[in-house]
């Protein structure tokens, strides 16, 4: 077996290099799309929800079905159903595509939960001020509702997020080559797999950090709407400077 | 022309029957006052007429247009003339203290922003809060609220102005500045319907008492009849309890 820094070098080979990548790009274009649709659809799916017109109800209670479906069934089994749904009906996609749709379901549905919540946890007073006032549904929501949710959507939010660039490494098993699996195509080449897992670790850490940063940030900034350090805070007269020095 | 014209007026909730065939007219720049017990029906009273909740029988005309509740447009068109000031103040929470007076002029009736903000600064220094008007309502103190939510209610230029117990979730010391601001109102002109347990204050600023018991209209005549030679028996029986200093 050749040592450590052999292996390296043979890593950073163009060949490899290039392979390692592309099943890198692979797992972050599924996390990252899966997340951004899975956020747009989820709010949408909550809004729907809101709704109380009887002619809203099919769709109503198909969005509830499938929500609660997809938050039950393991994401492996959701994958799979995906997949032969979709070569049963006759579409022919391959298998990134597949991946992305089921990786895009399941987002959907936790997303939607979490944004159910967040629009729950708004007081119904602040909803009736609102209807008093003619606020349209879209105002009521983007004005007073969204705003005041954050806070209760962006934690789980964010968390189910992170956790879920990992889940993503589920889609090698429809034969995705995204990074799980570039890993193991590598040390089946000789490759040590302490190396290998370690870059790969690596890489899944260097995806997850940002994306839990970023929820850091969005909290301070969206997620207390009510805090705002007043203008006019009087430090004890103690503590002022002279005192101190 | 009667403002305000309630005819009949039933609602339940569940088999609970709370308004019991309840009939008042309210004519331009009168002051009327709804007093009585809890569960006798005051608030509900308010409810419906702002379309919060719906009654079972009956109607309720704004300037002679009556209310169509199965409608949100009629729904929508009667708010447009009334307001309503809540217990709770309910001020939108993300929102600054001019923004909350600013949102609806601008955001709903489609008014020029400069001018809506010449008229809310002008409006919040009627009340004294012109120097807090970049301030969230977490940092104001309940009576300040308080005044922040009539001039977000007068900000919308209404007929008619509902005031459900505005002083009753404030501390004693903070009555007064929002009651100071209401008996302004009254001076001005303004149609109010009242509901209060402030009873001082009720005798002065009305022109009308109603006494209600039961969701029904027990009483009703000028404060002088009601608060010293009430006819009705409950009125009689309220009028004992409640404490005169």
């Amino acid at each position: 077996m050749l040592t450590l820094t052999q292996q390296l070098t043979n890593l950073m080979g163009a060949f490899t290099l290039t392979f390692f990548l592309q099943a890198a790009w692979n797992t972050l274009a599924l996390a990252m799309m899966g997340c951004s649709i899975g956020l747009v659809m989820g709010f949408l799916i909550a809004c729907v929800r809101r709704t109380r017109t009887r002619l809203l109800l099919p769709l109503r209670a198909l969005l509830i079905v499938l929500v609660e479906l997809m938050r039950r069934i393991p994401f492996l089994v959701t994958l799979f159903l995906t997949m032969f749904t979709l070569q049963g009906v006759g579409v022919d996609l391959s298998f990134f595509t597949i991946a992305l749709i089921a990786v895009c379901l399941i987002s959907t549905a936790y997303l939607a939960e979490i944004f159910r919540t967040g629009f729950e946890s708004v007081p119904q007073a602040q909803i009736e001020a609102a209807q008093t006032l003619n606020f349209s549904q879209s105002q009521l929501i983007f004005l007073v509702m969204l705003p005041q949710a954050w806070k209760v959507v962006l934690p789980p939010a964010f968390s189910f997020m992170v956790s879920f660039i990992k889940d993503t490494a589920l889609a090698s098993q429809l034969g995705v080559v995204e990074l799980t699996f570039a890993g193991k195509i590598l040390i089946t080449r000789g490759y040590s797999s302490f190396l290998i897992y370690g870059l790969i670790l690596l890489v899944y850490f260097a995806m997850s950090y940002p994306l839990s940063r970023l929820g850091a940030r969005l909290e301070r900034r969206l997620g207390q709407p009510t805090a705002k350090p007043s203008a006019s805070f009087q430090p004890p007269a103690a503590l002022t400077a002279e005192r101190l020095s | 022309m009667p403002h305000l014209q309630i005819n009949d007026l039933s609602c339940s909730y569940g088999n609970l029957k709370v308004l019991n065939g309840v009939n008042l007219t309210l004519q331009q720049g009168q002051v009327v006052s709804l007093i009585g017990g809890s569960g006798s029906g005051k608030s509900t009273l308010l409810r419906v007429i702002m379309g919060l909740t719906h009654p079972d029988t009956g109607s309720i005309d704004v300037a002679e247009q009556s209310i169509d509740y199965t409608s949100a447009q009629s729904i929508r068109k009667a708010r447009e003339q009334i307001a309503i000031v809540f217990q709770q103040y309910n001020l939108f929470h993300n929102m600054s203290v001019l923004d909350n007076v600013m949102v609806t002029p601008v955001k709903v009736q489609k008014r020029a922003e400069r001018q809506v903000r010449e008229e809310a600064l002008a409006l919040l220094a009627k009340v004294g809060l012109q120097a807090k008007s970049d301030v969230y309502p977490s940092e104001l103190s309940g009576g300040q609220q308080q005044r922040v939510a009539i001039s977000r209610a007068l900000a919308l230029h209404p007929k008619i102005l509902l005031l459900d117990e505005v002083t009753s979730a404030l501390d004693p010391e903070l009555v007064g500045e929002v009651l100071d601001t209401v008996r302004q109102l009254a001076k001005d002109g303004m149609t109010m319907l009242l509901v209060s347990h402030e009873m001082h204050f009720v005798r002065e600023v009305s022109d009308v008492v109603a006494m209600m018991d039961k969701g029904q209209i027990v009483e009703m005549g000028s404060p002088d009849q009601i608060f010293n030679n009430p006819q009705h028996p409950r009125t009689q029986d309220f009028m004992r309890k409640i404490a005169w200093h």
